[in-house]
């Protein structure tokens, strides 16, 4: 019996190793071309390589019709002669040239024909023809061979080799001056109309007066003058361009529609990261306890964020506010943080924050060189919150709102690590003081003199080693057995030396004057 | 000089000449290999003559004996054809006879036949030839 596959053609596209050798040709970038001037507006990647996928599909089809053009299906019914030539769908569309005819022997069957096939891999081999009794491939439509109604679409193509398409794509787009990228899409440089100086000069002008903005692009034309004839999404397209090419501007949006701010009236710290942010990180790696890796894992430290590893959309988080931060008015925008706030690779963005229960917003910026939320120190101040404090970040149903809380308290004094600086150096005491929340009772630090603080900072550059050897006999000494808890150790670094929590426990480890008692707890050693 | 033998690895397959050279007819045992109500339609018509007969899936044509053609085309799916009651010998000639002579192996044949590979090699790798069947030799 003959096996269905025996009947099927063999299409390239289908395969994962046609996807996965791919390179853009020349003939690739034509049609993408005239894809993007037909579509006449900047198309995304993703849909750039769905298009490009279906381009090579109908290539292949149209392909192997041209293949064919010049063969005739065979079908036992018809009449050949020699020099014609032949494709055989029962035989796995092979093709070859007749090169004999004689008459057929078989007096049960009447009167036919026999053809001799010299197929293209050299066999030889003989087929009925002029032959008139009922057959299988006289009955059937040649040509539905042809039919692409069981294969993979080009939709599903990109969902299985869709990824991998776009890769390739985008580094040929890159290296062809035909295409500019604008953001996440792409356009043809042709079709740009001139933006010059004298327009962007004016932009800068339209979005002063908006205090800086944010505009939409739209918004910003109006001002503008461009050339009428131009249709206004080229203008948009090539007003965005223009103003993504300039440092003056910083797209802000958190959607697809472009949005502008003046970079110079955005807040300082958010053009530059706070001088109590900024950590230097050693370069060397020290194998660190599992229990330690965990706990750095735990304390989430912006610092450490991996931006290659997916995060899960949450509806809340819960951040511990450390002292740098409290100190800048900022929150790290962390692994926890980034589950609640919209995905963004912009520079900057500015959003708002709402307090959950006096509802009162404000504007703060995300600010991705350093991964912080910027716009909060008000707020701590208004709330009394001390570095340790519980901070909550939850979704609300506007995508640029987020609403923001602590977990309050009725306010009562209690003994707490004060933080201090005395003869240059870091002092650490217990002391009373009202606590209005909860917080971390390993990884709160009250600072009554934050400037004594920076000054500390600022008259020596401590590395984490130094810090750790400063701060750790000053945790100790506030515990009858002397121990400390690395959680403890990374929060009192951090009020001198912005340090992540991986480095804070290496300087542990590799320092070899301290040892582990368990439980994250740690001694002075005996040398 | 050292003689070559068989092994469950060598292909086999129906040497025609072997016929001609010992003086049969294979037409003969294809003959004997039809059922009796076959070998009635078969009455009176040449057992020699090779005819063009068309195949149904592809319109190959094979010239072939009305004989052959018959048992290729009636009984290719019938399980008493070969079975386990035939002779060794019987069952692989059978066997040749419906795969167009395609050379196979003791191994490949005895998942065909439901007999032991070294059982086949035993009766058709030795001196005596049975219905034609040959190793092939290189």
């Amino acid at each position: 019996m003959e096996k269905v596959l025996d009947r099927v053609i063999h299409r390239p596209t289908q395969t994962a190793d046609y996807w996965s050798a791919l390179t853009i040709t020349a003939d690739d970038a034509d049609f993408l071309y005239g894809f993007i001037l037909e579509a006449g507006k900047p198309q995304r990647l993703a849909d750039l390589a769905r298009a490009l996928i279906g381009y090579r599909v109908n290539q292949e089809n149209a392909a192997l019709r041209r293949q064919w053009s010049d063969h005739t299906v065979y079908q036992p019914k018809k009449r050949y002669a020699v020099g014609d030539r032949l494709v055989f769908p029962a035989l796995k569309f092979a093709s070859g040239q007749v090169v004999e005819v004689r008459p057929g022997n078989n007096p049960d069957l009447g009167e036919f024909e026999v053809i001799a096939v010299q197929f293209d891999d050299g066999r030889r081999r003989e087929f009925a023809a002029n032959y008139h009794r009922s057959h299988r491939l006289n009955d059937e439509d040649a040509t539905a061979q042809f039919d692409t109604a069981s294969l993979q679409s080009p939709e599903a193509l990109y969902e299985a080799y869709g990824q991998h398409v776009v890769a390739v794509l985008e580094k040929a787009l890159e290296s062809n001056r035909e295409f500019i990228r604008i953001g996440d899409e792409w356009f043809l440089r042709a079709l740009m109309t001139e933006v010059n100086i004298g327009h962007l000069n004016l932009a800068e002008a339209v979005l002063d007066m908006a205090n800086g903005g944010p505009l939409t692009t739209d918004v910003i034309l109006r001002d503008l003058g461009l050339p009428p004839d131009v249709g206004t999404h080229v203008q948009e397209v090539s007003l965005n361009n223009a103003l993504a090419a300039d440092p003056r501007f910083d797209e802000v949006s958190l959607n697809d529609t472009p949005a502008w701010f003046l970079r110079r009236l955005e807040p300082a710290e958010a053009r530059e990261m706070p001088e109590v942010l900024r950590a230097e990180r050693p370069s060397g790696r020290v194998a660190l306890s599992p229990e330690l890796v965990a706990l750095a894992y735990e304390l989430d430290d912006e610092l450490e964020f991996d931006e290659t590893a997916p995060v899960s959309p949450a509806q809340s988080a819960t951040l511990i506010l450390t002292y740098p931060h409290r100190r800048a008015g900022t929150l790290g925008w962390s692994r926890a943080a980034a589950s609640v706030l919209p995905q963004s690779r912009k520079p900057r963005i500015p959003m708002r924050f709402k307090d959950r229960v006096t509802q009162k917003e404000m504007t703060v910026w995300l600010v991705r060189e350093g991964r912080y939320i910027w716009g909060l120190g008000d707020w701590f101040k208004a709330n009394d919150l001390p570095a340790g404090a519980y901070i909550q970040l939850t979704r609300s149903d506007a995508e640029n709102i987020v609403w923001i809380d602590y977990r309050r308290r009725r306010p009562k004094r209690e003994w707490v690590h004060v933080a201090s600086a005395r003869d240059g150096r870091l002092c650490l005491e217990t002391a009373q003081r009202a606590v209005a929340c909860e917080v971390d009772e390993l990884m709160s630090v009250f600072v009554d003199d934050p400037r004594a603080l920076d000054a500390l900072r600022a008259e020596r550059r401590r590395d984490t080693m130094q810090a750790v050897r400063e701060a750790f006999p000053e945790i100790a000494k506030l515990s009858p057995q002397g121990n400390v808890h690395a959680r403890t150790l990374y929060a009192v670094v951090n009020t001198i030396t912005r340090s992540a929590p991986t480095d804070v426990f290496a300087a542990l480890t590799a320092s070899g004057a301290y040892v582990s008692v368990g439980d994250n707890y740690w001694h002075l050693g005996e040398r | 000089m050292k003689l070559l033998r068989p092994t469950e690895n060598t292909p086999f397959h129906i040497d025609y000449s072997w016929f001609e050279k010992n003086g049969q007819d294979v037409n003969v045992l294809i003959y004997k290999c039809l059922t009796p109500e076959q070998q009635e339609r078969l009455a009176g018509l040449p057992t020699d003559e090779a005819l063009d007969f068309v195949d149904e899936a592809t319109g190959e044509v094979r010239r072939v004996t009305r004989a052959m053609q018959m048992i290729r085309a009636e009984r290719a799916n019938d399980a008493t054809f070969i079975s386990p009651r035939l002779p060794l010998a019987e069952s692989v000639f059978r066997v040749f006879l419906l795969n167009d002579n395609q050379p196979l192996t003791p191994v490949e044949l005895a998942a065909r036949i439901g007999r032991k590979p070294s059982e086949i090699l035993a009766q058709l790798g030795g001196r005596t030839v049975y219905n034609g069947v040959r190793p092939i030799m290189n």
